[in-house]
């Protein structure tokens, strides 16, 4: 009797959400059923995946206890539920079934850097993809940069154009082989080909020895426009100082650092330190670029000048590791675009656009559907934290802390440079690939098709969130999507936005008490329009107050103040000191010579009459301030943040001692005042002390200040957590310096990591809290 | 001697009357003026008018290049003519504040009376009250302007077609910079004058050539970018422009950097912007540039077909920048 019920058969839908499509999960369920002696079927929808099987109890036990131990490595199962059915007459086998389609909440995988069996594979004269550049397996390969639609099938991504032949269609039905419903599955014979064309159209070479032909190329100084897996990249030998700066005078970039790819882990570490952090980033299938500190060999300074670090990525792409095949030095692998223009992915846009760039295009015939750049880490010890999160990382969401079940969708639309938007829906946010400075009309194009796009599959009472500046394009075109489908807006202040994106993803109960948020950054719009950019607030999801910051200091030209560091010391010299004075006891200094041939005087009568200089508390400016005064970038920058990187790359690393600093009360809030750093400067710079020592003494002071005010602070007001953001904390120095003084007083801190802590970030703030006021 | 205005003089009384009698009609001088009623009557020859109506608050009130009563009046004229129509007369409403010198009033309304005879215009109607001492800036102005059009002229600022030219037709951004020069201690270039200037004839004379114009636009307030912008906005277009093509001072240039302001973004009083279909436009400029307000006439861009009506400008860096909408007056107070 026992034995009859025991072997009676049950049937059960079970249901599987989470990362689950296009990491092998199928195969593997029809493996496992196999092996378990379940009947029924497996299919991917909108949902995930769905298991009908059909055994005995003790079958289907071992066979769900057996997939949640074998779960492939990029999968995630966020929920598995069951559901008993009705007896039902018997099934014939496993079988996995067609997709069902509908609206979507299955997650697309982020692209997955090839696999070391694939790399085999493609490496193996014998083998059939012997040097061919789109083997893929379920493993690995493009995932949302070739996807238009879920669930991830062949038909929904750009590999629809390809039909299998029969070889592979073998692979793609053989649940014993890697490829076993491999959505990219494809060879020589059936799948997409690379080409090599110059910069006329003209075609070169389309078989193998294309890589031949390149790696020739490269050595002979050549640049080449290369399509990969999120768009084409520029790349040219790194060794080459005179390429490099031919490169860069044809993308105009004169000093923004370029990435570098190297075959292996052996190859990087002959010009730079790695740890083992550094290691995992860089061997990650996510494949980011990883900055890391030059020791041993040395290559041409004008690939990050001025700089001590080098952002080293891995091969991910077959492409990569047949360049490598043949090239043995490493290359220098920037995004193919033009400065201020979008990635370029398309091969009509990139025949118009990147010959002007390069000497041959290494193009191919899959259309890249989401255009992706690299991703970008940089580590101190074991903490890793993301500066721009795109290829490899989106588009994983991250589920919302506790207190959020009921939220409802939001969509934010990030801040004006770097810019990232984020999706709040079914309790997950959702952030964007990297766009980049919206005012550039291409990248506003493409960000705005983007947003529509969004729009038009969201649910109809989607709350819409902006920055509360109100001439961001981002702000503008929120307010515009808000108005044309009658969707209500929410507005957020920069900084707020910055620290709860950092609570968000550390996990922050919705309830918590309130913390203490520290934001430094160039300039976010304050509360009664004052700039803002060196905060201190309490703050939880729904609201802050500003407590403290830096003392505010007037930004002569306004914007100008972003781009010419000079300005700024003007600035910070007359606040705290006055230009009179400096100019009596220091005439003799370098930096009131060099002041003494720009417009001094005419930018002292702009702050005086309030002209156009506007006063913000930004720490961004203090950083250019001290940099040009000590002699960095005075003049001009070229890129974001270029004169506080450079700072920090002289800084000297055992300098421990730091300048005056001292806290006044300004506008009823407590503000860091700057005199005694100033003075300070100026006396070390009449000594000629060294810039080295100086920029150390600096980054310690601001760091003694701000970890004295957060303690000055705690005496007043009741908070046990500190959490830190803004593109200032890139600053490894000061962030690593602040994040062990507050831990040692006691004090719990949160770093932004997985998301970035420049405006990369501001999108998933401002859905986190406008999820928080909207919450029922 | 160093009259100055007082509240009297804005009583109604005898005070009043005798400013009017002594200054007002002394200069602005014409029979329908001289009439002396509260309100002037005349007789159009045509079924189309066009009025307009601008209030000016400035400071300073006089500056390189004119000052406020010229600017009220080229202000006024300037809305008239950008829809093609021949201006007629104006109207002026004072309102001064107690202390202002009556020699500063007097300048400032022969100013007026030369640039309302220059334009053919004459100031036939007017009103004045006197505010107390700190309740005003010196002097505000009000004009009123009518004008008619002539035949089956249709300029609109929602006429603008993808395909279209657009002509600038001079240096923008001089007006703003020459205002702010006045501040002490900025020792802005000195050759910065203001562009104040009726552009009537300019406007007859572009009407004579035989095309299809579409829209004029005098680029005031919000400069040259707010102008594009409206003109999409009002036509649904979008616009490609390229800024090598566009005329800056060198002074202007020079201060914009130093201000850290954008030209494109500045006031301009003596410029306007033609929309006409692109085949027209050759002919057009040289018509333009055979006037002296129009010597550095030119193309400054397309209008192209854009349901996001976005300005955007090729930079002489070889991007493209969205220009958008100014972001208020950066600089208070200019026009």
């Amino acid at each position: 009797m026992i034995e009859t019920i025991a072997a009676q058969t049950y049937s059960e839908l079970i249901r599987i959400r989470g990362s689950v499509q296009g990491v092998g999960f199928r195969p593997l369920v029809w493996r496992l059923a196999h092996q378990h002696k379940i009947r029924g079927e497996v299919l991917n929808d909108e949902h995930g995946v769905l298991i009908h099987v059909q055994s005995t109890a003790k079958n289907i036990e071992k066979f769900l206890a057996a997939l949640q131990q074998s779960t492939p490595a990029q999968a995630r199962i966020d929920s598995l539920t069951r559901e008993k059915l009705k007896t039902e007459k018997k099934l014939d086998g496993f079988s996995i079934a067609a997709s069902h389609h509908g609206s979507s909440r299955t997650e697309v995988l982020p692209d997955l850097a090839c696999c070391p069996d694939c790399i085999r594979d493609f490496l193996d004269p014998d083998n059939r993809r012997y040097l061919y550049p789109f083997t893929s397996c379920t493993h690995c390969g493009p995932r949302y940069s070739i996807i238009h639609d879920t669930p991830y099938d062949r038909e929904n991504t750009s590999m629809q154009a390809f039909k299998m032949c029969p070889s592979c269609l073998n692979e793609y039905n053989d649940p014993d082989n890697r490829r076993f419903h491999s959505q990219t599955n494809c060879c020589p014979q059936c799948g997409p080909q690379y080409w090599i064309e110059d910069n006329n159209s003209r075609l070169h070479y389309t078989h193998a020895s294309i890589f031949q032909f390149a790696s020739q190329a490269l050595n002979d100084g050549k640049i080449l426009a290369i399509k990969g897996i999120g768009g084409f990249h520029l790349i040219c030998d790194a060794t080459q100082e005179k390429t490099i700066a031919r490169l860069r005078k044809l993308k105009q970039r004169p000093h923004k650092p370029l990435a570098l790819m190297a075959a292996c882990l052996t190859a990087i570490k002959k010009y730079v330190f790695i740890n083992q952090t550094q290691v995992q980033q860089l061997n990650s299938t996510a494949a980011p670029i990883v900055l890391l500190k030059t020791d041993g060999q040395k290559l041409p300074e004008n690939i990050a000048p001025g700089l001590n670090r080098l952002g080293f990525m891995l091969p991910y792409a077959p492409v990569h590791h047949l360049l490598f095949h043949y090239f043995t030095k490493p290359l220098v692998v920037t995004s193919g675009n033009a400065a201020s223009s979008p990635l370029c992915a398309d091969n009509h846009e990139a025949r118009q656009r990147l010959t002007t760039m390069c000497d041959f295009i290494l193009m191919h015939d899959r259309a890249i559907l989401h255009p992706v750049d690299d991703s970008l880490v940089q580590t101190s010890g074991s903490y890793v934290q993301t500066i721009r999160r795109s290829r490899g990382l989106v588009p994983q969401s991250i589920d919302l802390p506790e207190g959020f079940q009921s939220s409802p969708d939001v969509f934010a639309l990030g801040a004006e440079v770097k810019n990232t938007v984020c999706q709040i829906q079914h309790q997950r946010a959702k952030v964007s690939e990297h766009f980049g400075d919206l005012k550039h009309a291409g990248i506003y194009q493409s960000y705005r098709d983007y947003c529509g796009e969004i729009i038009s599959h969201a649910a109809t009472q989607t709350t819409i969130a902006v920055d509360t500046h109100p001439s961001y394009f981002s702000s503008r075109t929120g307010e515009t999507l808000a108005l044309e489908n009658n969707l209500t807006l929410e507005k957020i202040q920069h900084h707020h936005a910055h620290l709860c994106a950092v609570m968000l993803e550390h996990g922050i109960a919705r309830d918590a008490s309130q913390l203490l948020g520290i934001a430094f950054d160039g300039i976010g719009l304050g509360n009664n329009q004052s700039a803002w950019g060196g905060e201190f607030m309490l703050l939880n999801y729904q609201s802050f107050e500003r407590i403290a910051s830096l003392q505010a200091v007037a930004l002569p030209g306004g914007n100008m103040c972003a781009s010419q560091p000079w300005r700024n010391t003007v600035a910070h010299l007359e606040h705290a000191l006055g230009w009179q004075s400096v100019m009596e006891k220091y005439s003799q200094l370098d930096i009131v010579q060099y002041l003494h041939t720009k417009p001094t005087q005419q930018v002292l009568s702009m702050i005086q009459q309030e002209l156009n200089a506007p006063p913000a508390s930004s720490t961004g400016r203090l950083f250019d301030a001290v940099a040009a005064a000590i002699g960095l970038c005075r003049d001009e920058i070229s890129y974001e943040g270029q004169a506080a990187m450079q700072l920090e790359a002289i800084a000297s690393p055992n300098e421990t001692r730091l300048y005056p600093f001292a806290f006044i009360k300004q506008d009823s809030i407590d503000r860091i005042c700057w005199k005694g750093l100033w003075q300070g400067i100026l006396d070390d710079l009449s000594v000629q002390l060294d810039s080295s020592i100086i920029a150390a003494k600096f980054i310690n002071t601001l760091t003694t200040a701000t970890c004295r005010m957060t303690l000055a602070l705690r005496e007043r007001h009741h908070f046990d957590t500190v959490v830190l953001s803004g593109g200032t904390f890139q600053n490894m120095r000061l962030s690593k310096k602040l994040y062990d003084a507050l831990e040692g007083k006691g004090l719990s801190v949160l770093r932004p990591a997985r998301f970035p802590c420049n405006d990369g970030g501001i999108a998933l703030g401002q859905a986190i809290i406008t999820t928080a006021r909207h919450n029922s | 001697m160093t009259q100055r205005i007082t509240l009297h003089h804005g009583s109604g009384g005898l005070s009043s009357t005798r400013l009017i009698e002594k200054l007002f009609y002394k200069h602005f001088d014409n029979p329908l003026l001289r009439e002396g009623n509260d309100q002037a009557q005349f007789s159009v020859p045509v079924k189309q008018l066009v009025m307009t109506t601008d209030s000016y608050v400035i400071s300073p009130l006089f500056f390189s290049g004119g000052n406020i009563g010229s600017l009220a009046v080229h202000g006024t004229i300037n809305d008239i003519v950008m829809s093609g129509a021949r201006p007629l007369y104006l109207s002026c409403g004072f309102i001064l504040e107690e202390g202002l010198l009556l020699d500063t009033l007097e300048s400032i309304v022969i100013s007026m009376t030369e640039a309302a005879r220059a334009a053919g215009v004459a100031i036939i109607t007017g009103d004045t009250k006197v505010v107390e001492r700190g309740k005003g800036d010196g002097i505000f102005i009000n004009t009123t302007g009518i004008g008619y059009l002539k035949g089956n002229t249709r300029i609109s600022g929602n006429q603008a077609r993808p395909g279209d030219a657009i002509i600038l037709s001079g240096t923008i951004g001089d007006h703003g910079i020459a205002i702010l020069s006045q501040r002490e201690g900025l020792e802005l270039s000195s050759d910065i004058v203001s562009d104040s200037a009726s552009l009537d004839s300019l406007v007859a004379d572009m009407l004579d050539v035989d095309c299809d114009i579409h829209c004029l636009r005098d680029p005031t307030r919000g400069g040259l970018a707010a102008t594009l912008n409206e003109l999409c906005r009002q036509s649904n277009v979008g616009m490609l422009i390229n800024e090598s093509s566009i005329p800056v001072n060198q002074g202007v240039r020079g201060a914009c950097e130093l201000l850290g302001l954008d030209p494109l973004n500045i006031a301009n009083e003596g410029k306007l912007v033609c929309i006409c279909e692109a085949q027209h436009a050759e002919h057009l400029i040289e018509k333009m540039q055979a006037h002296p307000l129009g010597r550095q006439s030119c193309v400054i861009g397309e209008v192209v077909s854009d349901s996001g009506q976005l300005v955007r400008m090729n930079t002489v860096f070889g991007g493209t920048r969205i220009i958008d909408w100014p972001d208020g007056d950066p600089l208070p107070r200019i026009c």
